[in-house]
């Protein structure tokens, strides 16, 4: 079963997480001190709320026809009352909002950056003060609520709209000069699982392929992540062929006294696997047999996360080779990790920036510079513009049944954008990294 | 070289060996040892001579069939002649049936003949047209090969080409390829596991040569296909 019912990308958003953002969004306001609401209720007196949370408890399922959820949201507070002037009041406020529509505000290229509450036709309000005393009760829920709930329902449809600026969700695909394919992306909401979550599924003007199935989108988050992406081979092939395309990568180097030029590279997501298959060329310049080889070559790379014991993640990998039958040379396993850092460290980096703000259209373009050092081929891998960003360390074994990493680390924080600055911290688990037939799947946990 | 190849079955052990390379207008014979492990009835060998290897089956050592006594030995020669050079795949498959039974059951294997006029080559001069030609068409004809070329390329040459290279020579080749950085060539032992398919180097699916006039740089460039947005098809442009 397809994670992504053969869209080109698939993001799912849990239920957990909009939580999250909306908690974030709240410390916000509270930082600019704009989680007060202060009121007069006319001749009842000055009234004042503080929130205290907003939450989704829901998400509904089927979406409305154009895209979008419809949901409920709970917002607590603390209020305070002075009611005719005279007598203080004090408890807890419940303010209940349904059919509100969550949906998302897009990038020129289409691509989710904030989420975006509003008001729909059938919004409705009601306030509530549960844990006032009976008397209060009466008086709170049967004269000032409704006029708070009036207030709240006046003031929400004029602002019509609320945006939530989550993250710049870089247009990655746009710097790499993808397209979105029309009606893409597409947002719908699944209830099968718990937590409910948000799915947004989108899919390129690139030629073969087929168009995702919207009717079989379903939660593929595992256990203990709250967001996650999915990336069909076909995007992680355009990224690689650009990658070497535009010199991103070297297509063509020398290894010890050989020279190598790439033809030909196709990569294809397979059990537990990233596979790299194509041609080169090896040529010895002046050769005594005056012979130059075309090979066909099909390498492997099995990756899986793993956490160090002081909490930072790696994705570590090893070659699909078979040790009783297969045999390698040094300078074979330098080309095998030439042909294999585009389609790693492309999949790997287009998916995690779809979950993580690393500000990546920045870092294109990019370059790789080659190192042998203890028995292994490292590769860093740093942008040309932006001389601010960590670079990148990859490493590749020179032994066959030898380990490669790929340094996480980078990827373990980042800030919501301005003017909120909130920082948010990733948690990786061994399930963050997941390949099967055709698809690469990354999820973590956002706190 | 003569080559030893193993073939397993749950009712018998078999070596079947074979010369690798020999000269046209010589004999070639193909001795098959047998043990086996269970009461067998040998019933046939046939033989299949692939387009491009000019051999003729000669003289057979025993008539067959025969049975066997479990634990008992069978050993059996063929003799094949080739009159002129070519190069293929001679396959065999044993046809037998075990114990009383009638099932017959059968064991296919085979042995890499070539048939080429054994040449020295001298030390200073470039390999010649007509031996290129030889290294690159048996190379390209069947995957292992490029293996066992890549394995040890001295050896390959003398085993495969009937090609001998001069030790001086070899050495200034292994100097020119930078062999003993890699580990190369690798030792006999591993040689006889790749001459008998039972090893590979890992990420090679298929080595093929090509002459080195036969290649210019347009070949050389990176070819992006995944990227293309729109495929224009047989495109046809009138004047």
């Amino acid at each position: 079963m397809r994670w992504a019912a053969d869209y080109a990308i698939a993001v799912e958003l849990s239920r957990d997480l909009i939580n999250l953002v909306l908690d974030k969004f709240l410390q916000f306001l509270r930082s600019q001190n704009k989680h007060l609401y202060q009121t007069r209720l006319g001749f009842f007196g000055p009234f004042e709320a503080e929130l205290t949370s907003v939450t989704v408890p829901d998400l509904e399922d089927p979406p409305p026809v154009g895209g979008g959820v419809h949901t409920d949201l709970k917002v607590e507070g603390d209020f305070r009352f002075r009611l005719f002037g005279l007598f203080r009041l004090s408890g807890g406020i419940l303010f209940q909002l349904e059919n509100v529509s969550i949906d998302f505000a897009a990038t020129t290229s289409g691509l989710p950056k904030a989420l975006v509450i509003s008001s729909t036709p059938s919004l409705k309000v009601s306030a509530s003060f549960p844990g006032a005393s009976w008397i209060i009760r009466w008086l709170l829920n049967g004269i000032v609520g409704p006029l708070i709930a009036l207030g709240a329902r006046l003031a929400l449809n004029l602002v019509k709209k609320l945006e939530i600026s989550v993250w710049d969700i870089v247009d990655i695909f746009a710097a790499l000069g993808l397209r979105f394919a029309p009606g893409s992306p597409l947002l719908t909401a699944q209830k099968q699982q718990v937590p409910h979550s948000l799915l947004v599924a989108s899919n390129f003007n690139l030629t073969g392929g087929a168009a995702g199935n919207p009717n079989q989108l379903a939660s593929f988050l595992p256990a203990s992540t709250n967001i996650g992406s999915v990336l069909h081979e076909r995007i992680a092939a355009a990224g690689v062929e650009l990658a070497f395309s535009k010199g991103w990568v070297p297509s063509r180097f020398r290894v010890g006294k050989w020279k190598i030029y790439i033809n030909k590279i196709k990569i294809r997501f397979e059990q537990d696997k990233i596979v790299a298959s194509g041609k080169l060329k090896a040529k010895r310049g002046k050769c005594w047999c005056r012979v130059k080889a075309r090979i066909t070559y099909r390498v492997a790379l099995e990756p899986k996360i793993e956490i160090t014991p002081a909490g930072t993640p790696q994705a570590v990998f090893n070659y699909d080779a078979d040790v009783n039958t297969q045999i390698s040379t040094s300078g074979m396993l330098v080309v095998i990790g030439a042909i294999l850092l585009a389609p790693l460290f492309m999949s790997l980096t287009i998916v995690m920036s779809t979950l993580i703000n690393i500000v990546l259209s920045q870092f294109l373009p990019f370059t790789t510079k080659f190192k042998i050092q203890g028995g292994s081929l490292t590769v860093t891998v740093k942008s040309v513009n932006f001389s601010g960003f960590i670079p990148f360390q990859l490493s590749f074994p020179l032994q066959l049944a030898g380990k490669g990493n790929y340094d996480l680390s980078p990827f373990q924080q980042f800030t919501l954008p301005p003017p909120s600055n909130i920082p948010v911290n990733v948690q990786f688990t061994n399930e963050s990294i997941a390949v099967q037939d055709k698809e690469l799947r990354a999820a973590v946990g956002l706190s | 070289m003569q080559l030893s190849i193993p073939i397993l079955s749950e009712y018998f052990e078999m070596r079947a060996t074979a010369p690798t390379v020999i000269e046209p207008g010589e004999k070639m014979v193909v001795q098959l040892e047998l043990t086996a492990q269970t009461q067998l009835t040998l019933g046939q060998i046939l033989w299949e001579i692939p387009e491009g290897l000019p051999l003729e089956l000669g003289e057979a050592s025993t008539d067959l069939p025969i049975s066997l006594e479990a634990g008992s030995s069978w050993h059996f020669e063929q003799i094949f002649v080739a009159e002129e050079e070519g190069f293929g795949l001679l396959a065999g498959k044993l046809v037998f049936h075990p114990g009383d039974t009638s099932d017959v059951s059968e064991v296919p294997w085979d042995h890499w003949v070539s048939v080429f006029k054994k040449v020295e080559v001298p030390v200073t001069e470039f390999l010649s047209d007509e031996l290129r030609d030889r290294l690159i068409k048996v190379t390209n004809a069947r995957p292992q090969n490029g293996h066992i070329f890549l394995s040890d390329h001295t050896r390959y040459f003398a085993d495969y080409l009937n090609i001998i290279i001069p030790e001086r020579l070899a050495k200034i080749l292994a100097a020119e390829f930078g062999l003993s950085d890699e580990s190369l060539p690798v030792d006999f032992e591993q040689y006889i596991l790749f001459a008998q398919g039972l090893r590979t180097f890992y990420g090679i699916e298929v080595l093929e040569l090509i002459a080195e006039e036969d290649c210019n740089e347009s070949d050389d460039r990176f070819d992006p296909e995944a990227i293309q947005e729109v495929m224009p098809g047989e495109v046809e442009i009138d004047s």
